[in-house]
């Protein structure tokens, strides 16, 4: 049975809701530039959109859309001499390679999982955290500011991510397997 | 196996901060080993979680909106697509929009017939009356835009495929943008914030523009029904051209770039023809020069001079010798198209090289801007632009954020961005607005007043300018 106009529309944006995290996440983890990651997200739900009628929905719509959206990267590798929405060809090949070779179809994220977990954090990694990603500060400016080397600030970030990372994941482990 | 030097080249690969050479070395090393590859792919998926939570312009509704724009667009050309056999839908958009027109006003008919037969003699004439005839249809929209029927219905939510049937249309922020095409294909792009009001009656089609940019192509008009663009300070005859307009609440600027446009200064009635290629400025008082002139060759560097190319924002002469600076004026932003949220106070500074050059400033592969001016305090700035095409009209956005630091007590700030560094905002406009015409240019803040002042917005070249 085909959905109506109506009924469509509102399940689709209920779809986008539960999944935009994932799939935003998802576009970045490819190697896809920052400032371009929405626009690429947004053009595979469109897509998604419009291919809702050959959507088989026992499937998983969440690993579909990642589907979409890697080909629209794949696309950009090619068109890269043009403009550059990815950060480096090889990069981008090497972990879509590492898309195509796995089976996973991890649980959508909501946002407020990762708040909880930001939450977690002690202040200082708190304070970094917010430095690089609400005020938008380079690892150089943020060792300015605390006096640390831009070095230690980076591997700051990279353990910090790792352990938001983790803790997220754990939430939709615990989410599942209820005790 | 995650060792200290691969853990320094993703830091730096995260923080945007690795030469060619080091780039090559982390993928050689992810290359060589899994778990280094799925790392990357956790840091990048990570680091964008993040961002989502931390960042508030990049919440759910609004990419919601963002998505439902896109539909709405796409939605409405492949109904068009589908009532033109064989039409390729990227040639043939804009002509095939006159005939989807078409075929819509004979369903609008066909129906109308239906309800004549199902209702009975005698009720077809009270339906007509309660239900104008549309005159005009959404077809692209983008931010946050109200239409005002003639009767007075407010629509804060008007989608691409809306049919009009004359009213009002307001444009409220920077971002927002709206294409009209007239049930004849005629067509007209509105960039915010535009107010104008649109009709068509038996003297012909009438678009009276309080403020803002529009761009027309107008197809041909029967000679005794011209369409007539009225602004505060000018009324243009137009019989079929190409035209961009830029009007305020004293003095409109317009550029021809095909056909004839005949114009008229409200102030004393005087006329001027102004053809392909050339531009007019009429100015409500009668001092100023009044008089069509041709439009030079492209420049592909550009200056702004203030108060000259003031859009946005209050002027400040400077005291003494001093320089003068451009004060980000506030102005509210109402939520994208489709999301009434809370009011968001916006403080904003728009510049204009379109202005007071009489050539078009040109931007070309590996063009940068370079923004100088001053905050009160460190803040994250919305910075866009507009283009039209090269002697041509409406052609797009670009818009990105930047995070600028300055000292607690406020400070200078100097930025350059290259062109590429612009997203565009729909997907329907060229990736890279490189070829295109530099309209205006703005940048912002939002929610607060961060004291943003803007002493110069300049356009560098990658390589020396021939036309200077």
């Amino acid at each position: 049975m085909r959905d109506s106009g109506g009924d469509k529309s509102a399940r689709f944006e209920s779809l986008v809701l539960e999944h935009h995290v994932r799939v935003r996440a998802f576009v970045r983890s490819l190697g896809v530039e920052p400032d371009w990651v929405d626009d690429i997200a947004q053009e595979a739900f469109v897509k998604a959109y419009q291919d809702w009628d050959s959507f088989d929905q026992s499937r998983d719509f969440g690993k579909w859309v990642r589907g979409i959206a890697a080909n629209i990267v794949r696309n950009e590798i090619r068109k890269q001499a043009r403009r550059r929405r990815i950060l480096h060809s090889d990069l981008v090949h090497l972990l879509l390679d590492r898309h195509e070779s796995t089976e996973e179809a991890p649980e959508p994220v909501a946002i407020e999982a990762v708040r909880v977990c930001l939450g977690k954090l002690s202040s200082s990694s708190r304070a970094v955290i917010e430095g690089r990603y609400r005020d938008g500060l380079t690892a150089r400016e943020l060792a300015e500011k605390f006096e640390k080397t831009a070095a230690n600030v980076r591997q700051m970030l990279v353990r910090i991510r790792r352990e938001i990372r983790n803790c997220v994941e754990q939430q939709l482990t615990s989410e599942a397997n209820p005790v | 196996m995650i060792d200290d030097r691969f853990e320094e080249l993703l830091g730096g690969l995260m923080d945007g901060e690795l030469s060619p050479d080091e780039l090559s070395e982390l993928v050689r090393l992810a290359r060589d080993e899994p778990s280094r590859r799925d790392e990357i792919l956790r840091q990048l998926e990570s680091a964008e979680m993040i961002a989502l939570a931390e960042d508030e312009l990049r919440d759910a509704s609004l990419f919601v909106s963002a998505i439902r724009d896109r539909l709405g667009e796409d939605a409405f050309v492949s109904r068009v697509q589908s009532a033109v056999r064989g039409g390729r839908r990227h040639e043939a958009r804009r002509s095939i929009l006159p005939w989807a027109i078409a075929a819509a006003a004979l369903l609008v008919l066909a129906l109308s017939v239906l309800s004549q037969l199902e209702l009975g003699p005698g009720t077809a004439g009270d339906t007509s009356a309660q239900v104008p005839a549309p005159i005009a249809r959404i077809t692209e929209l983008e931010g946050s835009v109200t239409w005002i029927g003639d009767g007075g219905q407010m629509n804060e939510n008007p989608e691409a495929g809306d049919a009009l049937a004359g009213g009002t249309l307001e444009a409220h922020s920077l971002n927002s943008l709206a294409e009209i095409v007239f049930t004849d294909g005629s067509s007209v792009w509105v960039s915010g914030p535009a107010v104008l009001t649109l009709s068509n009656g038996e003297a012909g089609k009438l678009i009276r523009l309080r403020e803002g940019d529009l761009s027309l192509n107008v197809s041909p008009q029967p000679a005794d029904r011209p369409l007539r663009l009225v602004t505060p300070s000018a009324e243009a005859v137009v019989l079929g051209t190409q035209f961009n307009v830029a009007a305020d609440s004293s003095s409109t600027r317009l550029t021809v770039n095909e056909g004839l446009v005949r114009v008229k200064r409200i102030a004393d009635g005087s006329v001027e023809e102004v053809g392909a290629d050339q531009r007019v400025v009429v100015e409500l008082e009668q001092e100023t020069k009044f008089k069509a002139l041709p439009r030079g060759e492209h420049v592909r560097t550009w200056k702004s001079e203030f108060p000259r190319d003031v859009r946005l924002g209050e002027w400040e002469p400077g005291a003494g010798d001093g320089p003068g600076f451009l004060r980000a004026e506030a102005h509210l932003f109402r939520g994208d198209h489709g999301e009434r949220i809370n009011p968001i106070l916006l403080h904003s500074a728009v510049v204009g090289p379109a202005n007071g050059l009489n050539r078009p400033v040109l931007l070309t592969e590996g063009a940068r801007f370079r923004i100088q001016g001053r905050l009160g305090r460190s803040f994250r700035v919305n910075i866009g632009f507009g283009t039209h095409a090269a002697r041509g009209g409406f052609s797009g956005k670009y818009t990105t954020n930047r995070e600028i630091n300055v000292s607690p007590e406020g400070g200078r700030f100097e930025l350059e961005l290259a062109l590429d560094e612009f997203p565009r905002v729909r997907s329907l406009f060229p990736e890279s607005p490189a070829g295109h015409e530099l309209v205006w240019f703005w940048i912002q803040t939002v929610k607060e007043d961060a004291g943003l002042e803007v002493f110069s917005v300049e356009l560098l070249a990658s390589e020396p300018d021939p036309a200077r």
